[in-house]
């Protein structure tokens, strides 16, 4: 078999594996664009191929690594079951996506990326294709991953809000969110402080306020490589899309964000310090931790929006905030001043200005005291309310507003008279049936106003 | 027994007493039903599942290998379809489908649910009329137990109101032993035909 022969071959592969992907039935409509879009690529490179000789081998090796990037695309359509993931919650993060990645093509037309949703053994991921839309129209694929052992967990799914902001980092053209937070956001975060350059990055780190964890760490670092330990500018960048996709999640999602990601991540980080200075990708946790809580607080996220009136839900609502702003951490973790926070903080509600009701709002008293009432009642946390003839009160809430009310419960649990307070795997059940609920709630509203 | 007249359904509701929810619109709430709409998963029982039913199969000895079997059986029998709204779902003649309603419900001590089709729904073949007792203190959605008796498929949608429920007032105390098995459900899922009848049915050898 020759090269030519070979490339034949795995393209009429590629080309079966495609066509076997519609034996199956992963939902709705939902992934038609996305077997369109395989389609489309796999002609192109049929058109391609008769065009190649024999002899151009490294034409037929690129042809082939197309074919086996398309290839794990098309795997991908297989690894998508309605069964597995929440989707109620997808389809609430498929439309900020679809809002948020939306980009302009080489000639200017707006292209949307095609959202696929799958569950995964793995952490929560978007991956966002790297490939930028070409004049043919092509779209990017932005696949979202849930970690399929937390099906139903929409509370902590509220993490996602990070890997958002990752991706929207990545979206191209002006105008677009990713140019809004390089030229807004970024610039204020490195305008001063330690994140300015590597050069301050290095001197930060050797301070004297730095954590003896720190200190620790630069010690074994000059023992084992022989020379001081010098920050690069590679890591810096890394760093500041963490903390940009921190603030990204924490304005979408707002304090629901920040009680998952301490969920999620402060039993991964035993050492709240911890650079791992050979490669340090990520900031340390507490470097991460303090800035959401000085954000919180720059927000006035940091006060309840029940008061003493509302009894149980007050004490509720302040053990939340209790957990998510508890800080006890060296002020060495604090990065940023407010003025930097706060441009960044503009910067981010630029992005989302641009997209409608996009952002976290806080709920109302009363909102959230009907939410958590309906939690305490093992009830699926939706306002449904009845006028004395029997007509429906409905009402929209949005979906970071359900998840902050889930929190507020299981947080504040123990402020509850009743002796059965739910698990978290039933109050994010019941949380995650509201969102299906909701969903059914606002389609009424728009049908009843149209 | 005392059927629940809509005004007393009303004000149960209202009270919190009583819970139906979301109602989505006025005429949900009938002169002395509530209609309950399609939830969004549906069981069908597989071609290649079991060839029959039969409690005895579902006998377990705890412990032995023989448990992993009944499970699979069990967890197998069925095909499980989310279907979100604006979704088509056919159901077609003889089959029978298990769905949620859309509703999630919770009875007071002294209330009993009836669950049967809506008779406009009926008129064209779809019955619900297998297990339509919800008992006091039940909550969770309610399974409804779908079946085309006429010649043609009928298509349905999550939200469709599909089914009534009725309520009547119950005499005396209602607390049992246990919680009925399918309280607290999200979704339909597969009984235990044999709970509490083992005395009667043979073992595996």
């Amino acid at each position: 078999m020759t090269p030519l022969e070979f490339l034949q071959e795995e393209f009429d592969n590629v080309g079966r594996a495609l066509g076997e992907t519609l034996r199956y039935d992963y939902g709705p409509e939902r992934s038609r664009p996305y077997y369109d879009e395989c389609v489309a690529r796999l002609a192109r490179i049929k058109t391609a191929i008769p065009k190649i000789s024999a002899n151009q081998l490294q034409t037929i090796r690129d042809r082939l690594d197309e074919l086996s990037s398309l290839a794990t695309w098309i795997w991908l359509i297989e690894r998508s079951h309605l069964g597995e993931f929440s989707w109620p919650f997808a389809e609430e993060l498929r439309d900020m996506a679809k809002a948020l990645l939306a980009e302009k093509n080489l000639k200017g037309t707006a292209v949307n990326p095609i959202i696929h949703i799958i569950a995964e053994g793995e952490g929560y991921q978007i991956v966002y294709e790297r490939q930028v839309p070409t004049p043919s129209g092509e779209h990017r694929f932005a696949i979202i991953a849930f970690p399929r052992p937390l099906k139903h967990h929409v509370l902590l799914h509220t993490i996602f809000g990070h890997e958002l902001g990752h991706t929207a980092l990545h979206t191209t053209g002006s105008g677009g969110a990713g140019g809004i937070l390089q030229s807004r956001v970024m610039t204020a975060l490195t305008a001063s402080g330690p994140m300015a350059s590597s050069t301050k990055m290095t001197s930060w780190l050797n301070h004297a306020s730095a954590p003896t964890e720190i200190r620790s760490e630069l010690t074994r670092y000059s023992a084992s490589s022989g020379q001081p330990y010098s920050f690069e500018n590679f890591f810096r960048q890394q760093w500041l899309d963490e903390l940009i996709c921190d603030l990204f999640g924490l304005l979408l999602f707002g304090p629901g964000f920040a009680a998952a990601h301490q969920a999620l991540l402060k039993p991964t980080h035993p050492n709240p310090y911890k650079i791992a200075l050979f490669a340090p990708t990520h900031p340390p946790y507490a470097v991460r931790h303090k800035m959401l809580v000085r954000v919180m607080q720059l927000l006035g996220w940091d006060r309840p929006v029940t008061n003493k009136k509302h009894k149980t839900f007050h004490y509720m609502e302040r053990e939340l905030l209790t957990y998510v702003l508890h800080d006890q951490y060296t002020p060495w973790s604090t990065l940023f001043t407010d003025q930097q926070l706060k441009r960044a903080i503009k910067g981010i509600q630029t992005v989302f200005s641009a997209y409608g009701s996009l952002g976290y709002k806080q709920p109302s008293a009363d909102t959230l005291g009907s939410l958590v009432e309906r939690l305490t009642n093992r009830l699926p946390p939706i306002v449904a309310k009845i006028d004395s003839i029997g007509k429906p009160q409905l009402t929209r809430v949005e979906i970071a507003q359900t998840l902050y009310a889930g929190w507020v419960y299981w947080l504040g649990r123990k402020h509850l008279a009743k002796q059965d307070p739910l698990s978290f795997f039933l109050t994010n059940r019941l949380c995650d049936y509201a969102l299906l609920q909701q969903r059914a709630i606002n389609m009424t509203i728009s049908w009843g106003s149209n | 027994m005392t059927i629940l007249g809509r005004a007393e359904i009303i004000r149960r509701i209202k009270s919190g007493n009583l819970v139906v929810s979301p109602i989505l619109t006025e005429e949900q709430i009938g002169a002395a039903s509530i209609d309950l709409r399609m939830g969004n998963v549906v069981l069908m029982v597989r071609a290649r599942g079991a060839s029959h039913v039969d409690p005895a199969a579902t006998m377990t000895k705890s412990g032995t290998a023989q448990d992993y079997e009944i499970e699979v059986d069990r967890q197998q029998k069925h095909e499980r379809y989310e279907i979100p709204f604006e979704t088509k779902f056919l159901l077609h003649p003889s089959s029978l489908a298990l769905v949620p309603t859309l509703e999630w419900l919770k009875l007071p001590p002294d209330v009993l649910g009836t669950v049967t089709a809506r008779s406009t729904w009926a008129r064209e073949g779809l019955s619900i009329a297998t297990a339509t007792l919800i008992e006091p203190h039940y909550e969770g959605i309610a399974t409804l137990e779908l079946a085309n008796l006429g010649q043609i498929p009928i298509a349905l949608y999550p939200g469709l109101r599909i089914a009534q429920i009725a309520f009547a007032r119950v005499g005396g105390d209602t607390l049992r032993p246990s919680r009925g098995q399918f309280s607290r459900s999200f979704e339909p899922r597969q009984g235990d035909i044999a709970k509490d009848d083992g005395a009667f049915i043979p073992r595996r050898p």
